[in-house]
């Protein structure tokens, strides 16, 4: 029998200790704040929001959520790879400190208010994770039980939203004078959604507008939402729950996390568990409870995170692989995917024809569609998250590295027909995305790095010289620069093939010449 | 002999026994090494005597200033301040020394002021400036001269960056315009008569150039190129670097960097403080400032003002602002800053 304490108990010792740095703007004020905080009737050890981050996590994972895995993995210094089977099973003990994803991620999306939609079988977790998160931001477990919303077929809009109060409907003479009795999820900060694949499709229409517009309507009565964290929970994540999931609700899903397995090796927890009645939902240790302002100061913290403009690059050179469709139009701005798919045609038809290009170097055809700016901004806001949760104050490498599956997962349409999937070697990744998608990254940081991009990138440097500014520039330079862009388009032009990566390069290039032919044209207009 | 705990202090703890109690239990539990005679003593020998003393003043709030004495007391044995072989054993002087003579400010700010002086005595120690008794004694002797809790700790912001913080010389500065003349005067330690005048001069010479010397000078009044400190020094004798630093300035910040990570340097004439600033090469445009030129023979320039340093000679790095010079050597953890300064002696 262990005591409730054992439970209760979190990391008194730093989770991830590391000098931090300190920002180069010095405050006299810290003086006399730190080390010892001091607020109304409450003097503590000052902690920072990322360190109680930490320890939640590592409460959840020891005490809550059993989730012996690290999937996440980060390396600090060498380390041991072993190799098993047939198949060449590659297993890495990780150096550094690595995570589990089914309950990093969650807490992540809490600190950054987004939409995380957990998968998985049933009984492995889901709803207990989500639950969790509701009582990190400081909801009773009473309340947050009664908030969740459990999809099912018979769903209506008025199970969703509310009702009108039935005496305001009987003496309305407008509609302003109806009054909605307003469910009260809509207020929480954190909200559920229980198996969301179960809604009807009409309702879900209506959860669509909450989740992407924060705002609920009823009879035209409207509710403003708080800025929430959603949970939303699925059994199937391809859609074949009872319902079909609208594509713009799938959209608006921004990181998805997969309930991994129970390891049976963990069994013993689980009779403890039994045998000391324990629920860890309704024994989370205050010490780890988040107050509203605290996750208002999460968010903010997480927004000054930067990123260096060298994984900005990786990043956008990766993003650039994808939207690319060589046979899908003539003109070069419509040569996207999106082009085929408004058109409705048959995908094989189009993309079939061989065009020569490295199906790994150029993998824009293992997708069927492109990134979105939605699906940019979600990484952008995910890795930041992931460096602040590790005591950064900068994106690294890794932290992209390890988060953009989770998010990409969901938004990037795999063809599994490309003769890429063919391969035995990348026959699993048609079923794991995660693998997937961190294989393509890889690679595309390979391909990076062996252009030498770093280095010698001249539509940066196009684009450096543009963003200085057009006054002053004569136009003798703005000739030279229009030339500079023609001979680049010339050489690469030259027996190369149209790689997906050179296509948003080359359509920077027309802009720019554009802007310069539009400056010469107003030079000339004005010496006349 | 029996040790007890009397007066006002007793009821407090007698009415919220448990309480008390259960605060000490909580902190008991992450803190280990925390030992209840180690922390009745304390209680009985600097807490009751406080609180007991400050009870006794018009408009005191003896239970405020106990819980909030008791609260720290907790966080402060976590850090290492009080009990057996203090890590900063400034904090436990101050208790013992300071807040005796000031009971009218406990009273007034019975949450804030204990915390407040305690903290900024962590940070002097953190900062290695060795002037952590020097602001004690700066403090003590400011108690008299302040109206209100306010004042005091305005001062003691001053009197910080007096004892080598110079990161924080810009606040420092700013709350120094708001002392009196007999305040920034104790603070300072200026010596002599006091009047307005003269402290608004010194005040604004101090603004205008960080290596201003505002104490009588013992020898010439002329300004002269000299090495005005020496920091840095090897990681393995307690030192920053871990291999020879070299010199940046980025967006008008000094960087010091070595093979592991960047320190931004902050340096006048009341010291230098150097922090950690991150492992990747901070934002903004490397440059310097052409207001001081160096050759490699050692020779220091700032407009038609030559002086040889031998031992400058050679050296691997060199940046400058508009009124400092960072010399970095190839084979030195130590880093040589250069002014234009008056009345110090050259052999630094």
């Amino acid at each position: 029998m262990r005591s409730m304490e054992h439970y209760r108990r979190i990391s008194k010792s730093p989770t991830n200790p590391r000098v931090k740095e300190r920002g180069h703007g010095f405050d006299v004020a810290a003086l006399y704040t730190e080390p010892v905080s001091i607020s109304k009737g409450h003097v503590g050890i000052k902690q920072s929001l990322d360190e109680k981050l930490r320890q939640a996590y590592f409460w959840i994972t020891n005490h809550a959520i059993i989730s012996p895995f690290y999937d996440i993995e980060y390396q600090d210094g060498p380390n041991q790879r072993f190799v098993f089977g047939d198949k060449k099973v590659t297993i890495e003990l990780p150096s550094g400190q690595s995570y589990s994803s089914y309950v990093l991620l969650p807490l992540l999306n809490l600190a950054v208010r987004r939409r995380c939609l957990l998968v998985g079988g049933p009984g492995r977790g889901k709803t207990a994770v989500a639950i969790l998160m509701g009582i990190l931001a400081g909801y009773g477990l009473k309340d947050i039980k009664r908030a969740i919303q459990h999809g099912q077929p018979q769903m209506t809009i008025a199970d969703l939203l509310g009702n009108p109060l039935p005496s305001t409907l009987v003496n309305a003479e407008s509609m302003q004078d109806i009054s909605i009795a307003w469910r009260m999820w809509l207020g929480m900060r954190v909200k559920i959604i229980d198996e969301y694949n179960r809604i009807p499709t009409r309702t879900q229409s209506a959860l669509l507008t909450i989740m992407g517009d924060n705002y609920a309507e009823l009879l035209d009565q409207v509710y403003e939402c708080p800025e929430s964290a959603w949970y939303l929970t699925a059994n199937d994540d391809g859609g074949g729950g009872t319902y079909q999931v609208i594509e713009a609700l799938r959209d608006r899903i921004d990181v998805v996390v997969k309930a991994l397995h129970f390891n049976t090796r963990f069994l013993n927890e689980l009779v403890d568990r039994i045998e000391d009645k324990i629920r860890p939902e309704e024994i989370v240790p205050v010490d780890i409870v988040f107050q509203e302002k605290e996750i208002d100061a999460m968010n903010r913290e997480i927004r000054s995170i930067s990123i260096s403009s060298e994984l900005r690059r990786r990043m956008e050179f990766f993003a650039a692989q994808f939207e690319f469709c060589e046979s899908g139009a003539r003109q070069l701005e419509y040569m996207t995917k999106d082009t085929v798919k408004l058109a409705a045609v048959d995908w094989q038809a189009i993309t079939s024809d061989a065009t020569g290009k490295d199906a790994i170097k150029d993998f824009g055809n293992q997708t069927k569609n492109g990134l979105s700016v939605r699906a940019m901004m979600t990484c952008l806001v995910y890795v930041k998250a992931m460096a602040w949760f590790r005591g950064d104050t900068r994106v690294s490498y890794e932290d992209l590295r390890q988060i953009l599956p989770f998010v990409l997962h969901d938004k990037l349409v795999q063809n599994p027909d490309s003769p890429f999937f063919e391969n035995s070697e990348h026959k699993a990744y048609r079923s794991d995305y995660i693998s997937w998608i961190r294989f393509l990254f890889d690679e595309s940081c390979r391909e990076y790095e062996r252009l030498d991009l770093d280095r010698d990138d001249p539509v940066a440097e196009l684009a450096t010289e543009f963003e200085k500014g057009l006054e002053g520039v004569t136009e003798q330079e703005a000739v030279e620069r229009q030339v500079k862009i023609e001979r680049i388009l010339g050489e690469w032009s030259k027996g190369r093939k149209f790689y997906s990566h050179m296509y948003d390069d080359i359509l920077k290039m027309k802009y720019l010449h554009q802007r310069y032919t539009n400056y010469l044209r107003w030079l000339k207009w004005k010496d006349a | 002999m029996e040790r007890r705990i009397t007066g006002p202090f007793a009821d407090i703890l007698k009415n919220d026994r448990d309480l008390f109690n259960l605060k000490f239990n909580h902190a008991s539990r992450s803190d280990r090494s925390l030992n209840g005679n180690d922390f009745f003593d304390h209680l009985t020998g600097i807490v009751a005597p406080l609180v007991n003393l400050v009870a006794g003043f018009p408009n005191a709030n003896a239970k405020k200033l106990a819980c909030s004495l008791y609260d720290l007391s907790l966080a402060l044995f976590a850090q290492g301040c009080f009990g057996k072989n203090p890590v900063y054993p400034e904090v436990l002087r101050a208790w013992k020394e300071l807040f005796p003579s000031v009971p009218q400010f406990l009273a007034e700010e019975p949450e804030t002021l204990p915390a407040a002086i305690s903290n900024a005595l962590i940070n002097l120690t953190t900062e290695k400036s060795g002037k952590q008794l020097l602001w004690l004694d700066i403090m003590k002797g400011l108690a008299p001269l302040c109206s209100d809790t306010d004042t005091f700790l305005n001062a003691g912001k001053t009197a910080a960056w007096r004892c080598g913080m110079a990161h924080y010389r810009e606040g420092a500065l700013e709350a120094a315009k708001s002392l009196s003349p007999q305040i920034f005067a104790r603070v300072i330690g200026l010596s002599g008569s006091i009047d307005s005048a003269k402290t608004r001069d010194v005040l604004k010479n101090l603004i205008k150039d960080p290596w201003y010397y505002p104490f009588p000078l013992k020898k010439n009044n002329d300004k002269s190129l000299a090495i005005v400190a020496v920091g840095g020094g090897f990681q393995g004798f307690g030192g920053p670097f871990i291999t020879p630093p070299s010199a940046k300035k980025i967006k008008n910040m000094l960087y010091l960097y070595d093979d592991e990570e960047y320190r931004v340097l902050h340096a006048d004439i009341f010291g230098a403080t150097l922090h950690r600033a991150g492992k990747g090469v901070p934002k903004g445009r490397s440059y310097s400032d052409k207001s001081f030129k160096i050759g490699t023979d050692g020779i220091v320039c700032k407009g038609n003002i030559k002086k040889k340093f031998p031992k400058l000679a050679g050296f691997s790095s060199a940046v400058s602002t508009s009124d400092t010079l960072v010399v970095c050597l190839p084979g030195s953890h130590r880093v040589f800053l250069v002014a234009f300064i008056m009345g110090v002696d050259n052999s630094l």
